[in-house]
Formats: structure tokens, sequence, C-alpha cells
């Protein structure tokens, strides 16, 4: 993209022509921080707003759209900095050469509208900003004259309008002003009006195309089969078997697997499973969820590396008045997207195209290459959208198989992991044991709290979230024991706050009761100066649930709140539990902080979504080990949450013109604790083991 | 190998394949109509649902043999143009996230409504209960339903 220098600023960067309008090009930093020693104004752009000829408002970055809903939100943003008119407004697709990228094209972290409000709105105001300055210029008036509405610039006084395909070239022609004014919030006629998502239509008529999807000329369908073990390595393999099954026309062993193509995934999924490997189980064959756990239980018991140190904890446990201690287990989690894991790669030469459905193009490029042995710029990437992502599709190791398979062809070759496949060679959130101690005052109020965590790298995965939990504590210490057990780990949503959060807000809940103290007065006053802003969501949670009502037999409250990626979230659980233990939860009241509320109702969605796709796992399911290997495959046996399972969910926004947070992960982390403590209160018991064990809580 | 013939959204196609072969992958791999989608395999998650003269079949788990003469409709016959007054209210309730499973969702809420217009809460809850959606967009699903249900839109 070849574009004129005007101007070295802060986050635009260039305007220039195109021939195609006026385009404002713009740097959108990664992870919100530029890099060390760079300044803004060195970086290479890498978005665009392009207003064209017709009076098209073109934006083209490089998010992933998973269903979040972001694309549609950064759409808002532009349209309503740029006074543009909503329907003219183009989402451009992901860019296919990474390489040629100033950021690693990756989606995660709840990053899109958060980082992306300042320069996108910055970026879109200069635009306005010059489609004033145009029109004022063809009129002979002054800017202050004209005013930006709906796609076009006005001169009031004169009654003249020029819409903004007309100005465009000309804009492109004038100075990039310093400083254009961003709109005041209160003045927004988009931002906070909830809209409708741009790639629903296409989705409710089945027309979508998700990776699966792609059809390609010639395209081979192929299925891969892998050791179960995460550590086995494969012998031999029979295929005879494989070869017979009609529809399949080749078997291949490839690095790490055996690939059998076909002409319809079915033969292709059908021949995978005819095939005889013979397996070296590797070093872990004796590898269970009980070894696990048993090797945590060994570590927990000595000191770990510390992360965080304030005080004395030891000193403070001994004096105290009481001390209480809690283990906390979770378990291996899959994201268990609905869209298996797939990939479809055409290796012609030393040039490789990939069709993938992914949350990192720049991962899928820098496999693709690895694995075809050619250059990142010899590798194409097509980015479709994803059937759901959670974390998963930032490892995208089909990618890695599909190229590997496709190199022994020259057609293009779709492959597919089998729901079995995706789950037992996932990239799952961590298993850990977590140790909870707190030493209580005469009051009951905390004078010490230590947390330690056994779990597997990457450390932040682990541990994320444990570092700073909302509470004011005179003493407190974090250490921890990294260990790596040759299971894959990867940012399973909200990347370790699942986990931590279960464990430090049902920990404070214990802490409440041993004080005989209401949970939400003991969360007040600890919360008050650490999180206040925290503190009002829970507060806010806490009353519209009307927390202390009196409920019925069995039936019980129970609250948490939590904050991670910059969003804060208070919430109110209610459950019954029935005779047998099976655990209802009946209602989730949810009230969040994350600053400006882009699109309401798709906000209000990834708050259902993240509850419902959290409590799967309090209720239901987690991933065991047993010879090496996963023993969980399928839906029958990682069972997901189903509707009647589905709770009454409220989900309620504090009002806020601030910058936004993040929305994604935010909700993820607090619904199991919640629950868990609204057992508590319905049952007297304590669930500190996932997935609940009805049997735990049955009548007595 | 056979040869079957379905009626699949009203037009005539014959496909020549093995008898054992799920439904699903004559209508993705032969016939070319993608909006059915595979997510399990194993009939647990409705993401594959069609209606075969009618009722709502997990694709993924029906031999073709059994929908030998059969009327097949997919998603992409459920309307021409989206008009289905579900497409409509799943629009109005902004229901998918990732949408994987939602032409199965909708597939499956169709049968619904042609055999008791007027569900209750706990009826759509128990109908529904074998479609699987990942994103947790249930709530949205029940309501978009109880659209129809009322409104007819």
């Amino acid at each position: 993209m070849s574009t004129r220098e005007l101007t070295r600023r802060d986050f635009v960067k260039e305007t220039g022509t195109m021939g195609a309008g006026l385009v404002i090009a713009f740097h959108f930093p990664f992870s919100g921080r530029f890099p060390e020693g760079v300044a803004p104004e060195d970086l290479e752009p890498n978005a665009w707003i392009r207003v064209d000829p017709e009076g098209l408002l073109h934006v083209i970055y490089d998010d992933h759209e998973m269903g979040q809903g972001s694309s549609t939100g950064f759409m808002m943003m532009t349209c309503e900095e740029l006074e543009g008119s909503w329907k003219n407004i183009v989402w451009e697709p992901t860019p296919t050469d990474p390489s040629t990228w100033v950021r690693n094209i990756s989606t995660g972290g709840s990053t899109t509208i958060r980082l992306g409000w300042d320069p996108l709105r910055n970026a879109a105001a200069t635009a306005r900003e010059m489609l004033r300055s145009a029109g004022a210029r063809r009129w002979g008036v002054e800017a202050s004259e004209c005013v930006a509405r709906q796609n076009a610039i006005h001169h009031e006084s004169s009654g003249r309008s020029l819409g903004y395909g007309e100005l465009a070239e000309e804009a492109a022609t004038l100075p990039v002003p310093d400083d254009p004014p961003l709109k005041d919030p209160r003045d927004f006629w988009l931002v906070g009006h909830s809209t409708d998502r741009l790639d629903l239509p296409d989705k409710v008529v089945g027309k979508t195309e998700f990776g699966m999807d792609v059809r390609l000329p010639d395209m081979l369908y192929c299925a891969v089969r892998r050791p179960r073990q995460f550590q086995g390595t494969i012998r031999g393999v029979d295929d005879s078997a494989a070869r017979e099954v009609p529809g399949v026309v080749d078997v291949r062993e490839i690095e790490g697997a055996v690939a059998v193509y076909a002409t319809d995934t079915w033969a292709a999924i059908k021949g995978m499973q005819a095939l005889e490997l013979d397996v070296d189980p590797g070093p872990n064959a004796d590898q269970s969820t009980e070894t696990l756990r048993q090797r945590c239980l060994e570590l927990i018991q000595r000191d770990g590396e510390v992360e965080r140190e304030e005080g004395n904890v030891q000193r403070a446990m001994d004096g105290a008045a009481q001390v209480l201690e809690a283990d906390y287990d979770t378990p291996f989690l899959d994201h268990a997207p609905m869209e298996p894991l797939n990939a479809t790669a055409h290796v012609r030469g030393d040039e490789v195209e990939v069709w993938v459905p992914t949350q990192s193009a720049s991962s899928s490029q820098q496999l693709a290459a690895e694995a075809a042995g050619v250059d990142e710029g010899n590798v194409i990437i097509h980015s479709l959208l994803t059937g759901g992502g959670f974390g998963r599709r930032l490892y995208p190791d089909e990618v890695t198989f599909a190229v590997r398979a496709a190199m022994e062809k020259d057609v293009p070759v779709q492959m597919v992991y089998t729901r079995e496949e995706t789950t037992r060679h996932g990239r799952y959130r961590p298993f850990t044991l977590q140790r909870l101690r707190a030493g209580l005052d005469q009051e009951g109020w905390p004078v010490a709290w230590h947390h330690r965590i056994v779990g597997p790298p990457p450390k932040s995965t682990s541990i994320g979230g444990s570092v700073n939990p909302p509470y004011t504590f005179p003493n407190f210490l974090m250490d921890c024991h990294i260990e790596d057990w040759g299971i894959p780990i990867g940012a399973w949503r909200s990347v370790g706050n699942t986990q931590t959060g279960f464990a430090v807000e049902s920990f404070i809940d214990e802490c409440a009761h041993a004080a005989g103290k209401d949970p939400l007065e003991y969360q007040r006053r600890l919360m008050r100066e650490a999180n206040p802003r925290l503190l009002n969501c829970l507060e806010m949670a806490a009353e519209r649930a009307d927390w202390g009502r009196s409920m019925g037999e069995r039936q019980g409250q129970g609250l948490a709140a939590w904050t991670c990626f910059e969003g804060f979230v208070g919430m109110v659980a209610e459950v019954t539990v029935e005779e047998d233990g099976t655990v209802r939860v009946d209602r989730i009241v949810s009230v969040s902080d994350h600053g400006t509320v882009v699109n309401p109702e798709a906000v209000r969605s990834q708050f259902e979504g993240g509850i419902a796709l959290i409590l799967s796992h309090a209720l239901k399911s987690g991933i065991h080990i047993e010879g090496g290997a996963a023993v969980e495959s399928n839906f029958h046996d990682y069972q997901i949450l189903t509707f009647q399972d589905m709770p009454k969910v409220e989900v309620y926004f504090v009002e806020s013109l601030d910058r936004p947070g993040g929305v994604g992960e935010p909700p993820v982390p607090p619904p199991t604790p919640a629950v868990c403590n609204a057992i508590f209160a319905a049952t007297g018991k304590r669930v500190r083991k996932l997935p609940i064990d009805k049997a735990l809580l049955a009548a007595e | 190998m056979a040869v079957f013939d379905l009626m699949v959204n009203g037009e005539r196609r014959s496909v020549d394949v093995p008898p054992d072969m799920p439904l699903l992958w004559v209508i993705r791999d032969h016939l070319g109509l993608t909006g059915t989608k595979y997510s399990c395999g194993i009939a647990f998650c409705g993401s594959c649902t069609v209606h075969m003269d009618g009722e709502p079949i997990r694709s993924c788990a029906t031999p073709v043999r059994e929908a030998d003469g059969k009327e097949i409709l997919t998603i992409e016959g459920l309307s021409p143009d989206g008009s289905h007054p579900l497409q409509k209210a799943w629009l109005v309730e902004q229901s998918p996230q990732c949408g994987y499973c939602h032409p199965g969702q909708i597939m499956q809420a169709a049968a619904l409504l042609e055999r008791n217009p007027h569900p209750t809460d706990q009826e759509i809850d128990e109908y529904m209960a074998a479609n699987l959606c990942r994103c947790g967009t249930y709530q949205r699903i029940r309501k978009a339903i109880r659209r129809v249900e009322q409104e007819g839109v």
C-alpha cells in the first residue's frame, strides 16, 4: 500500500489518496504498549480508514472475529467519531500476509475495543476534520461554520451539504490536523446504543464460511491420527484396513501423525479410525490425574518461588487468633469450540496458501512456514470466521498438520481433527492445586494471606490473578511451583483467573463464615480501599439480587467479585441443591463496570456466554488424565451446559463515560465461586474441587 | 457404493456413496450445502440437525440409506432469503455469537414450533436440550423462539 507521508504524530501516520479517496493510516499498538524505546511515530501503520469517492467508509484492521462481536464495535467507534452513516461502513477482510504486518496478528486478551479506542477515535477524528476543511474550502467559508453529520459536511447557514464521497479526494490533499478534537461522549449517537452485529445475517441462513466450509477445486479431505498420549510417538502403522475404506485415496506418514486422504470427510475419518498404530507411549505412560495430584501435594508442602511478598506473613499467622487453611483443586479444561479444529492448505512448490479459522493469522503463518520449510512471506493466510475460539485458536497446530499433509499432494487438502482429536489434543487450562491460608484477628479480620499455587508453565497461565487480589491484607505472600508435566497448556478465556478467582473468592467466603460475618459485609470492608470500583459492582449486584433475602430449603445465595483485563465484575448466584446433591443454578445477577459500553447487547451476550462457558466446568466436566493421555473425548463425557442447565442470567452495567475495558474475559471468573458459595449457604458444605461432586452434597 | 435419490430443499438429488455414509457428509461434501455443521459426530450436540420428512434428525448419525426417497430440509432450504420467522427473530434477539451451532438450533426450533406453536419455557428447554451451544446463547435462542410464538415474527 503506497501512502504519502504528510506529518508525523502520535497515532495518525500518513494519509494518501491511493487514487481512491481519503486514507488515514494509523498505528494500533499490540497489547496496549509500544515496544521499548520506540516512539509511536516511528512505527509503520497497521490500520486504515478509507473514505472512498462513493462515500463508503472502509475499515481495515487486523483483529479476528470469533463471535465476540468486537468487529461491529470497532466499526461503530469509527462511524461515531467520523460522523459517518452506519449503512456506509465496510468491514474489510483480515490481511492475508501477516509477515508484512508491523504487529503480531492475533486476537486475545479482550483487547480489540479497549486498545483500539484511542488510536481509532483519533484517526477517525482526523478524517472528519479533513473532510470538514475540504467542505469549507469548496464553499469559501470557515471550517468552524461547517458541521459533520451523517456522512456529509453541512454549511448550516446557507443550507448547503456535500457528501463525504464528493469531498474525499480533495480532503486527502489537505494538511493533517495535529490535534483533531474528539467528540464529547455525551454526544454519542451510535456508541453506547445497541447495534445489530454485522456478522449475524449470514449466520442465521447458513451462509457464513467457517473453516470447514472451504471448498476448492480438486480438494482432498484429510483426517490425521496421532498417538493419544501427549508424549507418544508412532513406531509403525498398519494402514491396510484404512486403504480398503471406499473413498480413501491415500495414506501417508507425516511428521507426528498418519494422514488419510479421501474424496470426502467421512471416508477420511473412517479411514483414520481404521489405522492400526504401534505407539510408543513415551515417558509419561503412568501419568494420571492422581499422580499429578500426588506430585502437587508434595510440592505444595515446600516454599515456592515468591511472586509478591508484603510484611511478614509467618509472624502475623503466629500471632493470629485463628488460622484457616484450605486446598483447592482445578482440573485441566479444553476449550471445546463447536467447530472442530481444521485447516485447508495448498502447497505449490515453495508457495503455501492456508485457509484457517483462527485467532492468530501470524502464528498460523509461522507454523505453516516452519512446516513447509519456506519463508513466512511465501505463506498466504486466509483468516475465516471461527466457530468459537475461547483461546484455543491462538495455537494453530492444525495448520502444522494441514501443511504437512498438503506437502504430500499437489492439490489443496482440507485437514479436520475429529471432535475426539480436538478434545484429546487441546491446549488446556492448567490443572492446579492451590493452598490458601489466612490468619484472622480476634474480630475475624485477616491479618495475613498466603496463596500458594502448583501448576504447569507458562506461569502467568497458572497463577494469573492471584498476585493482586482485590483486598487489603496487612501481610501478603503469593508463591508458586511451576512444573512442566508434558501436557499442552494454553490461554483459556480469562487466562489463569478462572482457577485463581475460584480459590480466592471461595476462601474469602470461608474466612467470612469463620469470622461469623456476612460475606458482603466482609468483602465491603476488605475491598473498600483496595478496589472501590469492584466493590461498587458487588454492592450493586447484591442489591439487584436482594442479597440476604430468605431462601427455601437447600437454597442459597453466594457472591463473588473479580477484576481482570480492565473489567470489574460482581455477581450473585442463587442455587438449589437437590436431595441427591444435584446443583441447579437458578439465577446469576451480574453487575460490571468496564467503562463505556460500546455495543450493549453484544456486551450482554459476552456476559451471558462467559457465565455459561464456565458453569459447564463448575457443574459438569473437566479433562482427566490416564496413561499419559486425556480420558475425555467428546460431548458425552466432556459435557457442557444445556438449555435445561442455563440459569436466568441478568446482566447490568455501571454507567460510565470512561475508556472501555475488556468484556470477553472478565465475566468468566466470578460464576464458579459465587455458585460454590451459594452451595455453602444452602448446605453448609464447602466445594473445593471442580467439577462439583454431587455425591458430596447429597442430603444425609 | 450405491445410488440414493433424495429430495433436498425441494430439489431431486442423486448421490453415489456408501450406504452407511451419514447424511451429514452427503449434504456437506457431495451436495455442497455447508450450512449444516459437523461438531461431535455422535448425535450428541445437534449442530447437524436437518429435517427428514418433517422430523428433526441428527444427520451425523443417520446413514444415507435411511434417507433414500425422503424429503430433506436444510438451513439453506428453510426460506429462500432468510425470511423464516425464526431467522428474523434470531436477528432481532441477536442470538448467535460464533454462530456455528445455530443452523442446527434454528432447524430444531422450527420443528418444535411446527409441532407445538405455543410451547412453554419448559417445553422449549426440553425440546432444545440436546442442541448444545458453547458460546452460551441459550437465553437469546429461547427469547427468539418465544418472540415467534407470541408475535409470529
